[in-house]
């Protein structure tokens, strides 16, 4: 019969399509985009009681978006990233359900460094702390967006000291003494990475941050390899040769990021890729989100 | 060549737990020309039958002929005109549309369809509601249009399921006058019924069935032969005859007299100046053999 | 057939449901309206709205009207005085399923229309930087028929067994929703979370991912929406699945509806 050699036929040339269909899919699959989303604040009034779900789907987006991005990422191609859907969807899915912990987790390590939307993650941060009193992981990362990138250490030490309060850890305690007291910024972005990549379940997404850890520890390496001339001869080194020809360090290493490594007036280790400060050199968007 | 050849067939209905076997080797053929009657008590299996004749349930062995095509071919039901029991018609669709609509689906010329939804639906009594929605049709209504809906095709044999449920005493009458008036244009019919009564006024056959299996085929011989017996006439008291069957005294001064059928001339004969009130014939009815029979099986 | 596919197609227009979801056009007025909210995306949110509009209606265009109707015709019994005419079932099947098409292509049509309408109000509010390209759009909306073909044929699969009004119902939604989602799952569990997941676990996944239909393949609404190219080797590669795919779903439903019982 006609019906039952149609379907045989048929089946058998899809089993034979399958595997073409689903390569060119991946092709696509590259291509994803986040695309608009509607302003989380009307959304709300509107799905009712769907708002907790949507708002968690919508983060789920973000992460497989951002997840799918990491090549671009990495090679510091930011301006093939939509960073404001990006902050527009968290934002929205935030809003729709601001104690899920992913979403605000999320803007952080999206927004806040590689964006450097760090005035726009402190936003969302700030109203996620609302709902969330208890969760020291939130004064945890204004913090630390205080501190390293904004450089307001009294609003970073206050912030360590809400953290320290909730978890009694003596990791917060130090680092709200430390930023009441100097600006220990490259510390303090070291403990502040290990921790992400420690609570990163997103594969993908912790490569970003080892690849940027391992661009601080070098930093660290050379920051205490500097103070060590210091306290040896007693003054700055002039460049980072000095240290090698003093026998301090055997070679200066590598920036992960491709840049290279130098001593600033005041005796700061500094690179010329500005670790990833990427976002600044290639996006479309130059001006802080709103 | 009969229109209609049942052979064995089996039917077994199954739910979720038990089996309800509706066919049990059910067998008869229906000649061309006649009007048939499907008889038999409720859950007889005579929908069920109907509705394998028109494939739309399928035997579990055996076979339907129509017309010497098998009823799981559609131009089986080339020409055949079917009514379910309570016809389901689409009901947003008005009666005319119904009609229309049932030419159509037997390519019926558009200009021809359209004089005869008029003359049927004039027919039917329907005129005055041709164009209303089915929906809002009461279930005679329903009845008679679906009836014209068979007739619109121009059949040569209708298979109808109890076409006269939900009809009113004069709509009945009618009905089986249009049924007679349809076979005597030579179209076969064939429909089930549980009253007696109508199939007998009408039927030159009957197939009688219970428990999924025909129980007794009366041909068109039987149904003539089983007429009449004898007669009841009613005659003034006082009047007295030899070779009299059976006599029956009523009050106000009358009397029966049953009197056998070859006796009738002679009889009469004998109550030459008699003053005769009534003469009935008497039948051995057709619900006589049915009851007989059911109980029986 | 041909008296079936009319009969389909008109009545639809004349039915309650049929009216209630055409006349969800109406909705493109909001177009306009809610895209003004957005500060620099006027043309883009336009677009994915009437797309979405479109899905929407179609959507409900698929389920409440096309497979109710089959359903209903089962239930309801219209079938014995439909198919006790010499009618092939897979001609009633058929014949149903290509009536529903061609309501669905006139919707379509007709919410195209009205989409080029609000786009191109919403493009002259705010000059986007991306290019608007109507072919983009075109082919969004032949594919999204194609997804809502697919999706019918489904709701034709499941009414040709079904015995209550849930399981197609229910199952065509089901099939909707996994339908979007699979190439979303596979592309995570495959790509974004790859070492996290078992090989059995992966093999499973794609077996599923390889029998649910993938209705992200008819998805091009970002391609319109952000002026993206779309390659011919992904329309063919999409059409390709569609033939196959629907050519397999209704054939089974075919199969399935010729052998059942109409009780
Ligand atoms: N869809 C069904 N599922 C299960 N059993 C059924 C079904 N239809 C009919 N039956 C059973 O099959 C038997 C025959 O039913 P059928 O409808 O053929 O009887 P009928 O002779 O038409 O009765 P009636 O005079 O009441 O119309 C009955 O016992 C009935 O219960
Ligand atoms: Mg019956």
């Amino acid at each position: 019969m006609i019906k039952y050699l149609t379907f045989a036929v048929s089946l058998l040339l899809m089993i034979a399509f399958m595997p073409h269909f689903s390569e060119v899919m991946q092709q696509r699959a590259s291509l994803v985009k986040l695309g608009f989303v509607p302003k989380g604040e009307l959304y709300k009034a509107v799905v009712g009681s769907f708002r907790w779900f949507e708002g968690e789907y919508y983060t789920f987006r973000s992460i497989v978006y951002y997840g799918s991005k990491v090549k671009a990422v990495m090679k510091r191609r930011y301006n093939e990233i939509e960073y404001y859907n990006l902050y527009q969807t968290l934002k929205a899915a935030i809003i729709l359900n601001p104690y899920n912990e992913d979403a605000y987790y999320f803007a952080q390590a999206a927004l806040a460094w590689d964006a450097r939307q760090v005035k726009a993650a402190i936003k969302l941060l700030e109203y996620v702390y609302k709902y969330r009193p208890w969760d020291f992981q939130i004064p945890f990362f204004l913090g630390f967006d205080y501190g390293y990138f904004l450089h307001d250490y009294k609003k970073a030490g206050e912030y360590y000291r809400d953290a320290a309060n909730l978890t009694h850890a003596s990791l917060f305690v130090n680092l709200a003494a430390k930023y009441l007291y100097e600006g220990g910024d490259t510390e303090s972005a070291i403990i502040y990475l290990k921790y992400m990549i420690s609570q990163t379940r997103n594969k993908n997404i912790k490569k970003i941050y080892q690849k940027r850890l391992n661009a601080l520890l070098k930093v660290e390496f050379l920051q205490k390899a500097v103070e060590k001339y210091k306290t040896k001869f007693g003054k700055k080194p002039a460049s980072l040769k000095e240290l090698i020809d003093a026998g301090i360090i055997e070679k200066i290493p590598e920036d992960p990021y491709g840049g290279r490594f130098y001593i600033t007036k005041n005796g700061k280790i500094e690179t010329t890729s500005k670790l990833a400060e990427g976002w600044r050199h290639g996006s479309n968007t130059s001006n802080e989100f709103k | 060549m009969a229109v209609i050849q049942v052979m064995n067939l089996n039917k077994t209905y199954k739910q979720k737990l038990k089996k309800v076997t509706a066919l049990n080797n059910m067998s008869f053929k229906v000649e061309k020309g006649q009007i048939c009657g499907f008889l038999g008590p409720n859950g007889a299996g005579k929908s069920t039958t109907l509705k394998i004749m028109m494939d739309l349930i399928r035997a579990d062995s055996g076979k339907v002929l129509i017309n010497g095509i098998e009823s799981t071919r559609t131009d089986s039901r080339k020409k055949v005109g079917f009514m379910p029991e309570n016809p389901p018609y689409i009901d947003s669709l008005t009666g005319r549309e119904l009609l229309l609509f049932s030419a159509k689906m037997h390519n019926i010329d558009y200009q021809k369809e359209k004089k005869r939804a008029d003359e049927l639906l004039e027919m039917l009594e329907l005129s005055g509601s041709a164009d209303k929605k089915l929906r809002n049709y009461s279930k005679g209504m329903i009845q008679r249009i679906g009836f014209a809906s068979t007739l619109i095709i121009e059949p040569d044999l209708l298979i109808l399921d109890e076409p006269m449920s939900g009809l009113d005493p004069i709509g009945r009458y009618k009905f089986k006058n249009i049924l007679k008036e349809v076979k005597n244009s030579g179209t076969t019919i064939f429909f089930s019924s549980h009253i007696i009564a109508d199939i007998e006024d009408i039927c030159n056959s009957v197939i009688i069935v219970k428990d999924g299996r025909v129980i007794k085929q009366l041909t068109q011989k039987d149904m003539k032969s089983m007429a009449i017996e004898g007669y009841r006439i009613l005659v003034p008291k006082d009047v007295k005859i030899k070779e009299i069957e059976k006599v029956e005294r009523l009050e106000d001064g009358l009397q029966v007299m049953y009197v056998k059928r070859e006796l009738l001339n002679k009889t009469i004969h004998d109550l030459k100046g008699v003053d005769i009130i009534s003469i009935e014939p008497v039948k051995k009815s057709l619900e006589a053999i049915f009851v007989k029979e059911i109980e029986q099986n | 057939m041909l008296t079936i596919i009319s009969l389909t197609f008109k009545n639809t227009f004349k039915d309650r449901i049929g009216i209630i979801i055409l006349s969800m056009v109406l909705l493109y007025i909001i177009v306009p309206v809610f895209s003004s909210f957005s500060m620099r995306q006027l043309q883009e949110i336009s677009i994915t709205m009437s797309i979405t509009i479109n899905s929407f209606i179609l959507l409900l265009l698929a389920i409440f009207g096309s497979i109710a109707t089959v359903f209903r015709d089962v239930e309801r019994k219209f079938v014995y005085t439909l198919l006790s005419h010499p009618l092939k079932r897979s001609d009633y099947f058929m014949g149903r399923f290509i009536g529903f098409a061609f309501v669905m292509l006139v919707v379509l049509i007709s919410n195209f229309v009205l989409s080029v309408i609000s786009i191109k109000i919403c493009a002259a509010m705010y000059k986007s930087r991306l290019p608007l390209l109507w072919g983009n759009v075109a082919i969004t909306f032949v594919f999204s028929y194609l997804q809502y073909l697919l999706l019918m044929a489904f709701g034709f699969l499941f009414a040709s067994f079904a015995t209550s009004f849930f399981i197609p119902f229910f199952a065509t939604i089901a099939i909707f929703i996994t339908g979007n989602a699979s190439q979303g799952i596979y592309d995570y569990i495959f790509h974004s979370a790859s070492k996290e997941y078992s090989e059995l676990f992966k093999v499973i996944i794609k077996a599923i991912y390889y029998i649910l239909p993938n209705f992200s393949s008819f998805d091009f609404t970002v391609h319109a929406a952000y002026a993206l190219k779309i390659s011919s080797n992904q329309l063919i590669n999409s059409f390709v699945y569609f033939i196959l795919y629907f050519t397999i779903v209704m054939s089974v439903a075919l199969i399935i509806f010729n052998r059942r019982d109409l009780t």
